[in-house]
């Protein structure tokens, strides 16, 4: 009786595990970035890519989760940065440039929290060549994904 | 018996939430290494290579800052195409691919299509040798090359497959491939910014080269990261006369609060920093010399 019963706990904890995993395997399936880079290439304009970042942020019950990236600015030269979202995204995606890794000032950013909008693009007027971080994080901590693009202006 | 299961379906849900929450990021401490890195006892995680790899400007970007200063193009300091033997090993290969990669750049940005056709056929023999070809449809970008119409195309292919290639050299974990593939790159375009400046020296120009120190820096720190490799230890000693002529060049920066602003329903952020260049004396003309010289050792 008292195997039997541990038997099923054990079963049942590797059928949720299974499940969650199908669960986000099957979204991780659908967010490959693909069409979300395309919509992007359209959007360009006359700035050329530079580079795209393909972003998938789970929930963290600890903290807003993020990603960051070091990019290297030239002064000078007018930089546009997007970020696109995947369409089951519950909160849209934000991008910003920070002079350093603990966000010591920021440089541009497609969401005005002041005003809680969200721009598809924005635009760097670069005057200091430098390193610099681009951070990618979803409104209200949440979960999600999308691509962000860097390109300039030609 | 409750009080046991309870106990065991607790320490399951412990591994679960353990288990999950292993992936967080581990980039917390990239900076510090990065500061760190030319302290020798410090060891360098793949994440901070990786991110410095990925740090370095792009082609572009320099060949946009060439053109903009109003420097016509020259064919004459593009990379010899011919005798691609006198690059033998896999390690010169790469560096080599990344430095015809620098010129595609400089040739996509002036428009120059017609040239491109035999930078196009030099990178697909070095990609061949490297085993990376297949990041590269040079059939459609042959054939973009040859109809001056499709230039946007191509250039955007071109950014797309070196990013590809890049991504997947350290996806599978071949980073000495892809620093060498950076370091080409970077030379080829400091060597281009270097040539031009040699025959007009405007403040531009010697800025635009004083500027290449922060690239040498990251470059020469990478490179003593992997000095194990003998390949590794003699880059970084030929790296080293224009690492100390560059540890003469001072660049103060003042950062400011950008201005936001919205211009034709676009947001536009504009820079308010500063930046000055202390380069004293013949210093610059020094580092013109001194980058062509070790570009004209490792490519000619």
């Amino acid at each position: 009786m008292k195997n039997k019963a541990y038997f099923i706990l054990i079963l049942l904890f590797f059928s949720l595990g299974g499940l969650v995993s199908f669960v986000s395997s099957t979204n991780a399936d659908k967010c490959t970035g693909d069409n979300e880079y395309g919509v992007g290439l359209t959007s360009l304009g006359t700035f050329k890519l530079i580079k795209d970042y393909r972003i998938s942020l789970k929930a963290d019950p600890k903290a807003p989760p993020s990603e960051s990236f070091m990019v290297s600015l030239k002064s000078g030269l007018k930089y546009r940065f997007l970020p696109i979202n995947n369409s089951e995204n519950k909160k849209k995606m934000i991008m910003s440039v920070y002079l350093n890794q603990q966000k010591g000032m920021i440089l541009g950013t497609s969401y005005n929290k002041a005003a809680s909008k969200h721009y598809p693009s924005f635009d760097i007027n670069c005057k200091t060549t430098g390193t610099f971080y681009i951070f990618f994080e979803f409104e209200g901590g949440e979960k999600g994904c999308g691509v962000g693009m860097f390109a300039v202006e030609n | 018996m409750n009080r046991k299961m309870t106990n065991i379906f607790a320490a399951l849900l412990l591994v679960s939430f353990g288990l999950t929450s292993c992936g967080g990021d581990s980039k917390n401490s990239v900076e510090d290494q990065l500061n760190n890195l030319d302290q020798s006892d410090v060891k360098v995680s793949k994440d901070a290579i990786d991110q410095l790899i990925q740090s370095f400007p792009s082609p572009i970007e320099t060949s946009i800052i060439i053109k903009k200063a109003g420097n016509d193009f020259s064919s004459e300091l593009l990379i010899p195409t011919k005798k691609l033997d006198r690059f033998v090993s896999s390690y010169d290969k790469a560096m080599a691919m990344g430095a015809f990669g620098g010129d595609m750049g400089y040739i996509n940005i002036y428009e120059k299509s017609f040239v491109a056709i035999d930078y196009l056929a030099a990178i697909r023999l070095l990609s061949v040798d490297l085993e990376i070809d297949r990041f590269f449809n040079f059939e459609d970008m042959i054939r973009m090359a040859k109809s001056s119409s499709n230039i946007d195309s191509l250039q955007q292919m071109s950014t797309e497959s070196f990013n590809n290639m890049e991504k997947y050299l350290r996806e599978k974990g071949r980073d000495e491939l892809s620093v060498l593939i950076v370091f080409g790159t970077w030379l080829e375009g400091a060597y281009i910014v270097s040539y031009i400046a040699n025959d007009n020296l405007s403040v531009e120009m010697k800025n635009r080269v004083a500027e290449q120190k922060e690239s040498v820096e990251k470059i020469n720190n990478i490179l003593v990261s992997a000095s194990k490799d003998k390949y590794f230890a003699n880059l970084a000693r030929q790296l080293k006369p224009l690492l100390e002529l560059y540890n003469k060049v001072k660049i103060e920066k003042i950062m400011r609060e950008p201005e936001m602003t919205e211009v034709n329903g676009e947001l536009v952020f504009i820079d308010k920093s500063e930046t000055i260049i202390h380069a004293e004396g013949n210093i610059v003309q020094e580092l013109i010399n001194e980058t062509i010289k070790l570009r004209n050792q490792l490519m000619k």
